[in-house]
């Protein structure tokens, strides 16, 4: 137990922002990274960025030299942009997402909604708002390394049409939207969402504090401690249950952590 | 003004059934009175030619007679219109000034029958009424006798309801084939006024028909090309704005990662905190863009989730943000487009004034929200002048602040799509009220 604490600090300090010395806890050192961009300056800074925290990163300008890479070396993750020369990147997602399991990243324009959901349904597993700050491109490059590694041992996300369902609820996980039973379309901050999600993947169990945060990590950038993973609750509550007359989707565990009550199903 | 400006209707249509009017008018009445004149012309001809003929068969009848029987005979020849008596003195005197009139009735009389002779015929107009409307005269006979007569010269007074009659249908008849005409013109005008006035506003730009006359088809053809020509010029400019805002991302993303790589934590913040306020601008810039072109497909969403969402982030990043209301209020609405409204007016509240109270009533046929703040406010005379474009105020309110000058822009324009207003409003106790109405369309 002491040891999970520790690596939960860890975690809770490279979140925070201090992202230059970062022991990669889980990860195994030298995961390989492939970043396909076009513009050389901004790929040998994700290059050099990602490399100074503990990656190997291999540049590939379009999508020529990124299937050239992925035939001569096995790739953990790809970074890709959509704007492209030649094969856009959604282009280069679909295909690639044909032939491999690889975990992909897509790099949108931001409010390019349409770029988002489409990378989503093209079968990329995270999308990423450029420009991007560091500590959110490590996050994000680090919490699908862990998924795709079955570690916290929750499914991909980003399969199409994916849709969970739970007590008449509806969570669209491509565009990160929650329905309430009647269709109403409720906001949901980012934290929310993956907190959300976290319940959703492990529904039914009573979750602590501890596992909530390390699912909710696992997201994305989750810089939260025990104490703001029951703000966020309480906070994801309010929204699930309005009124008194709600029915009880969240429940609190005396002495152990909170629970989603409704059983989950996946639907198209 | 001029008065007689006061008097012309004020419309087109107004107008053309005046001018209609009185040139209508002006020409029926003129026609009625040449026809008037020639029906009496004729009818008086008529009479008179009758006149000159009865006396002529009297003067001869009566002329034949020995004299004891001349007087009853010539009684008996009388009529209403013809009064004959027999004396041996003419019971006329000749005037000395004869009128015109009288002298010009005595030739035509001898004209109209050549067998009337008319010397020492005696004519004047009779004393009892008005004059010209009995004749009196007097007829020499060959004996020296006199055959005297008096007779009527009435006017049909018939003829002046129907003046007044044709007059009235023809006014009738005008007005009606003037709200005609004002119908023609006046329609394809109105819906070019009318797009006139929608150009510029929110949507897309619609054509205007061109119909109607000549005229106005012309106008909206004009018009039409206007439109075109300023909305390409708008899209040059909207794509020329939107290219530079949306090319400058590559270079912020690049100092944000370059940012990275300075040893100095403290100048790498700054650089980073400068950054983001770079790509706020941006954003707003380039959703104020959007907003010109794209409108958001509407779908039921829960409007406190939304200002929920917005309170706690802002509370998180250590604002004094609160909510207030009840748990949900649903509307069919476009959420991200009303989200960022919500979002520019509660940024707007921390930003100038310290932190905001935010609170929504459901009212059933609107949904109000209000936005409070304990900032200095706003000049009253500013408070339509923050909703323009690049708009910021030169005073405390914006010092040292950053922002693009389009919070507000963005936000009113997003209520207004939903049909619902913005106001702002200085609180009596000091501080900013900002007031959203959103009305909810039942279906």
């Amino acid at each position: 137990m002491p040891a999970a604490r520790l690596s939960m600090a860890a975690r809770c300090r490279a979140a925070t922002g201090i992202i230059d010395v970062i022991a990669s806890d889980s990860l195994p050192q030298e995961a390989h990274i492939l970043v396909v961009e076009d513009d050389g300056e901004m790929r040998a800074l994700i290059a050099k960025f990602l490399r100074q925290n503990g990656f190997r990163v291999t540049g590939a300008r379009d999508g020529r030299e990124m299937w050239e890479v992925l035939a001569g070396a096995p790739v953990d993750l790809v970074l890709l942009d959509v704007m492209l020369p030649g094969a856009s990147g959604l282009d280069l997602c679909r295909a690639l997402r044909a032939k491999s399991g690889v975990p992909i990243i897509m790099v949108t324009a931001r409010g390019e909604e349409t770029d988002r959901v489409l990378g989503l349904e093209l079968g990329a597993d995270d999308y990423i708002p450029k420009p991007f700050g560091r500590a959110e491109l490590l996050a994000r490059v680090r919490a699908l390394l862990r998924r795709s590694r079955g570690e916290a041992g929750d499914p991909m996300a980003g399969q199409a049409g994916e849709r969970i369902l739970f007590a008449d609820w509806s969570l669209d996980t491509r565009r990160r939207e929650l329905s309430a039973p009647d269709g109403t379309a409720v906001d949901l901050s980012g934290g929310e969402y993956d907190l959300l999600l976290a319940f959703c993947e492990h529904a039914q169990r009573v979750l602590s504090r501890d596992q909530l945060l390390d699912l909710a990590r696992n997201r994305m950038a989750f810089n939260g401690t025990e104490r703001s993973v029951d703000v966020m609750v309480s906070r994801l509550r309010r929204k699930l249950e309005p009124t008194d007359e709600s029915p009880s989707i969240i429940k609190t565990v005396r002495g152990a952590g909170y629970m989603l009550v409704p059983p989950v199903k996946r639907g198209a | 003004m001029n008065p007689l400006r006061r008097l012309l209707p004020d419309t087109l249509g107004g107008r053309i059934v005046l001018v209609l009017l009185v040139g209508l008018m002006a020409f029926h009445l003129g026609s009625l009175w040449l026809h008037q004149i020639g029906t009496e012309a004729v009818l008086g001809t008529t009479r008179e030619a009758q006149l000159a003929e009865r006396l002529v068969a009297a003067k001869r009848a009566v002329a034949e007679l020995p004299v004891d029987e001349r007087d009853r005979t010539a009684h008996a020849l009388s009529t209403a219109s013809l009064d004959m008596h027999w004396t041996r003195a003419a019971t006329v005197q000749p005037v000395q000034a004869s009128s015109a009139r009288i002298e010009a009735l005595r030739s035509r009389l001898g004209e109209l029958v050549p067998e009337f002779d008319i010397t020492g015929l005696r004519l004047g107009y009779g004393e009892d009424g008005v004059a010209g409307h009995q004749l009196l005269g007097a007829l020499p006979l060959p004996d020296g006798s006199w055959l005297n007569f008096s007779a009527a010269l009435f006017r049909p007074p018939a003829a002046e309801h129907a003046t007044l009659l044709s007059t009235t249908a023809m006014a009738v008849g005008i007005l009606l084939l003037g709200l005609l005409v004002v119908r023609l013109i006046g329609r394809p005008l109105r819906a070019l006024s009318d797009a006139a006035d929608r150009f510029g506003g929110p949507g897309p730009v619609v054509p205007v028909p061109e119909e109607g006359p000549h005229e106005v088809r012309h106008a909206a053809q004009a018009f039409n090309r206007m439109q075109g020509r300023i909305d390409r010029l708008i899209a040059d400019r909207t794509q020329a704005l939107a290219a530079v805002s949306h090319d400058l991302r590559t270079p912020i993303a690049r100092l944000r990662l370059r940012a990275g790589f300075v040893e100095d934590g403290e100048a790498a913040r700054a650089i980073d905190a400068d950054l983001d306020e770079m790509e706020a601008m941006i954003d707003s810039t380039l959703a104020y863009l959007r907003g010109e072109t794209e409108i958001e497909p509407r779908k039921p969403a829960d409007l406190v989730a939304m200002i929920e969402t917005l309170c706690d982030a802002a509370a998180d990043a250590g604002a004094a943000v609160t909510y207030g209301g009840p748990s949900q209020a649903r509307l069919v609405c476009s959420p991200v487009t009303l989200k960022r409204a919500f979002s520019n007016l509660i940024d707007n509240a921390v930003k100038y004034g310290g932190g905001a109270r935010v609170a929504l009533q459901d009212e059933g046929r609107e949904i109000q929200i209000r936005i409070e703040d304990d900032g200095p406010g706003i000049p009253e005379a500013d408070m339509q002048a923050v909703f323009e474009p690049f708009r910021r105020l030169e005073t405390s309110r914006n010092r040292g602040t950053g922002g693009s000058g389009l919070g507000l822009t963005i936000a009113r324009r997003a209520v207004e799509q939903h049909g619902g207003t913005v106001q702002l409003s200085n609180r009596p106790g000091g501080g900013l009220l900002a007031l959203v109405h959103l009305p909810r369309v039942r279906n």
